[in-house]
């Protein structure tokens, strides 16, 4: 055996990589959701953490309660016994894999119900709101269910959060990698579904209807109802996204689900991949994660420079690439590609029919007299 | 704080998430005159003032304006006051850490109300009295600079109409400096009342935007004098729904007393967008009686 290399001060590389792509995966589930909103619906959503806060404390918490129906486990499984319980459950897990499987469908339907609820909720003010008296509302409604996370005990045990068992752990000392491949795998789906979105019919009335609502109304578009479709589409999105990552953390703590991480990051990644560009949001994605599992692993390095904490910084640094981003490239590192629905060739044979055509007619008429 | 929201709302027609940032601007500077110069609370008022405004300006001069010169959307605007925000986030955290490490303060993260430092009159602290008073008369003075000066009529003419009013010769550009100056100023003010009788930390400014926001839907986007109605009656709701409801529900509806803002908001955009200060009272009134 070789010891370990220190490459970059990063020692273990596969719980690094492993780290990133989970990372990497949720945060592009949430922005390619939040690009369908705001990038071709024109809804701006400033209430992610919302949907992503449900699916993940719900999913959690059902999660457990399941759990502890099928392996007969007694004891209140979100009270203050829950992280032992929680361990027992990965015990009993480890040979039985039915049981897992069921959990995380279970988890995953539970956090995709939760978000298509909220989704449905916010509807109602988001047909209605101006775009800035909307961004005030879900901005209040996800500090708010922050509040209620903290102080209503019985989804997830208030400010304590619970731990939910290892739904993977007869992976064995693979279950993380499991969790992650789950996370890629949805994250995939999504990206996929989203491009296959945009491409087709209701892709281009979606965009149609965000730059000129009147106008895709008087083609008689039902705009209310394609809104409301996205948004739930959307807050189901997220939510699952929310389900995962309890899967793959193993615990869910209403302290976690903040606004700087689960609305205001997702904004930072579509604004600065490129708004209405999926593939441009995936780069963005890339970017963002890969930078901040950087800077969390060498930042030690730089701590003991500095008299203050270094988290701080990163702050400092996202908030402004941000404002310059906004400033200097506010269309992206990609921008909206314009969408050619004919390919390049049969729109050139068009334009050449169409200024040949009047000449042949003219020289027929010649031919003529 | 509200009047301060609705201040720069008038003048740049975007919510602005960062108003949360002066208030602690205003809070954390009477924290630090309080212990590490020892100046009573009321003496670091001008200086909150002032700070709390520089730092308006700063944010108008350097983000706002460039952005709305170049015909951002009001979405862009909105996610350009959410990253100052979060600018902030790292600035206060860098500033609180600084403030532990080198004067060895080590409450500088979260601090219970300073309200050892007010004076006390007939048994209540000092701040019971001076905060209504203060807000009396700034709301008065705004009203007597918006009403008898030139400069007030100016300003009005601005919110009005920006182009009539660049046409007659009113320079817009100083009035907008001077109204995102002041509304720094007063949310700064507000701040260092804040923590005479309230526990501080440096994301009070956050927790209390969705109050200031309740407030100023409440008293109307598009009126200053509704911004002081809004915010008195938000405050007073607050306390006032969260005691009967404690006495007739259990104690339990005091952990979501936060939460009340956000249903005084929800209510107002669903019942008067407009706010209260749109709605017609006396039509209101005469058709009840009639």
């Amino acid at each position: 055996m070789l010891p370990p290399l220190a490459i970059l001060g990063i020692t273990d590389w596969g719980a690094f990589l492993t780290d990133l792509l989970a990372f990497f995966s949720i945060y592009l589930a949430i922005s390619i959701s939040l690009n369908l909103e705001m990038g071709y619906a024109g809804i701006p959503n400033f209430g992610k953490v919302l949907y992503f806060a449900g699916g993940a404390a719900f999913s959690g918490s059902v999660a457990i309660r399941v759990a502890a129906v099928l392996l007969k486990v007694s004891g209140n499984p979100v009270g203050t016994d829950n992280f032992i319980i929680a361990n027992n459950m990965t015990t009993m897990l480890q040979h039985n894999i039915p049981v897992s499987v069921a959990l995380i469908a279970v988890t995953l339907l539970v956090g995709g119900l939760v978000g298509a609820f909220l989704g449905y909720i916010s509807i109602f003010p988001a047909i209605r709101l101006r775009e800035d008296y909307l961004a005030m509302l879900l901005l209040g409604a996800s500090a708010f269910f922050q509040i209620f996370l903290n102080n209503y005990t019985p989804v997830i045990n208030g400010t304590f959060g619970i731990g939910i068992p290892d739904l993977f752990a007869w992976a064995g000392s693979y279950s993380t990698l499991a969790a992650t491949l789950l996370i890629t795998a949805f994250a995939l789906i999504v990206y996929v579904y989203a491009e296959r979105l945009v491409r087709s019919p209701l892709g281009r009335t979606l965009r149609a209807m965000r730059d000129n609502e009147a106008a895709s109304e008087a083609l008689g578009k039902d705009t209310v109802a394609i809104r409301r479709n996205v948004l739930i589409i959307a807050a189901v999105i997220t939510g699952i996204a929310g389900a995962l990552f309890t899967i793959y953390s193993g615990d869910t703590n209403p302290g976690i689900y903040d606004r700087v991480t689960w609305t205001f990051w997702p904004w930072l990644i579509v604004i600065m991949g490129g708004v209405a560009n999926n593939f441009g949001v995936a780069l963005g994605s890339f970017v963002f994660v890969f930078l901040t599992k950087f800077i969390d692993v060498e930042k030690f390095s730089l701590q003991s420079v500095i008299p203050f904490d270094v988290n701080w910084l990163e702050y400092l640094a996202f908030g402004s690439a941000l404002i310059l981003i906004l400033l200097l490239r506010p269309q992206g590192l990609l921008g909206e590609k314009s969408s050619a629905t004919l390919n390049e060739s049969k729109v050139s044979g068009i334009v050449e029919r169409a200024t040949k055509e009047p000449e042949r007619a003219k020289q027929e008429t010649e031919a003529e007299t | 704080m509200s009047l301060g929201l609705t201040l720069t709302y008038l003048t740049t027609r975007v919510p602005n998430f960062a108003q949360g940032v002066f208030v602690t601007v205003g809070a954390y500077t009477c924290f630090s005159l309080l212990r590490i110069d020892r100046v009573g609370p009321y003496m670091s008022l001008p200086l909150s003032f002032i700070l709390g405004g520089v730092v308006a300006l700063a944010m108008y001069l350097v983000v706002l304006r460039p952005l709305s010169r170049r015909g951002a959307s009001v979405i862009s605007l909105m996610i350009a006051t959410l990253a100052v925000d979060i600018v902030f986030i790292g600035i206060f955290g860098i500033y609180t850490d600084y403030l532990s490490s080198a004067f060895r303060i080590p409450d500088a993260k979260l601090f219970f109300a300073l309200s050892s430092a007010d004076f006390t009159f007939l048994g209540v602290d000092g701040v019971v009295y001076v905060a209504p008073i203060a807000v009396a008369a700034i709301t008065l003075g705004l009203y007597l600079v918006l009403t008898r000066t030139t400069f007030g009529i100016a300003m009005r003419a601005t919110v009005e109409n920006p182009n009539l009013a660049r046409t007659v010769g009113v320079n817009t550009e100083t009035v907008y400096l001077i109204s995102w100056f002041v509304a720094g100023g007063l949310a700064a003010v507000a701040g260092n009342f804040y923590v005479l009788w309230q526990p501080g930390e440096p994301d009070l400014g956050s927790q209390l935007l969705i109050a200031m926001f309740a407030g100023s839907i409440l008293g109307g986007l598009k009126n200053i004098y509704g911004a002081v109605v809004g915010g008195l009656l938000v405050g007073a709701g607050e306390i006032l729904i969260t005691t009967f409801g404690a006495s007739y529900l259990g104690s339990w509806v005091i952990a979501y007393e936060s939460g009340i803002p956000l249903l005084i908001m929800v209510v107002t955009l669903l019942v008067f967008p407009g706010g209260i200060t749109s709605v017609n009272w006396r039509g209101f009134f005469s058709r009840r009686g009639g």
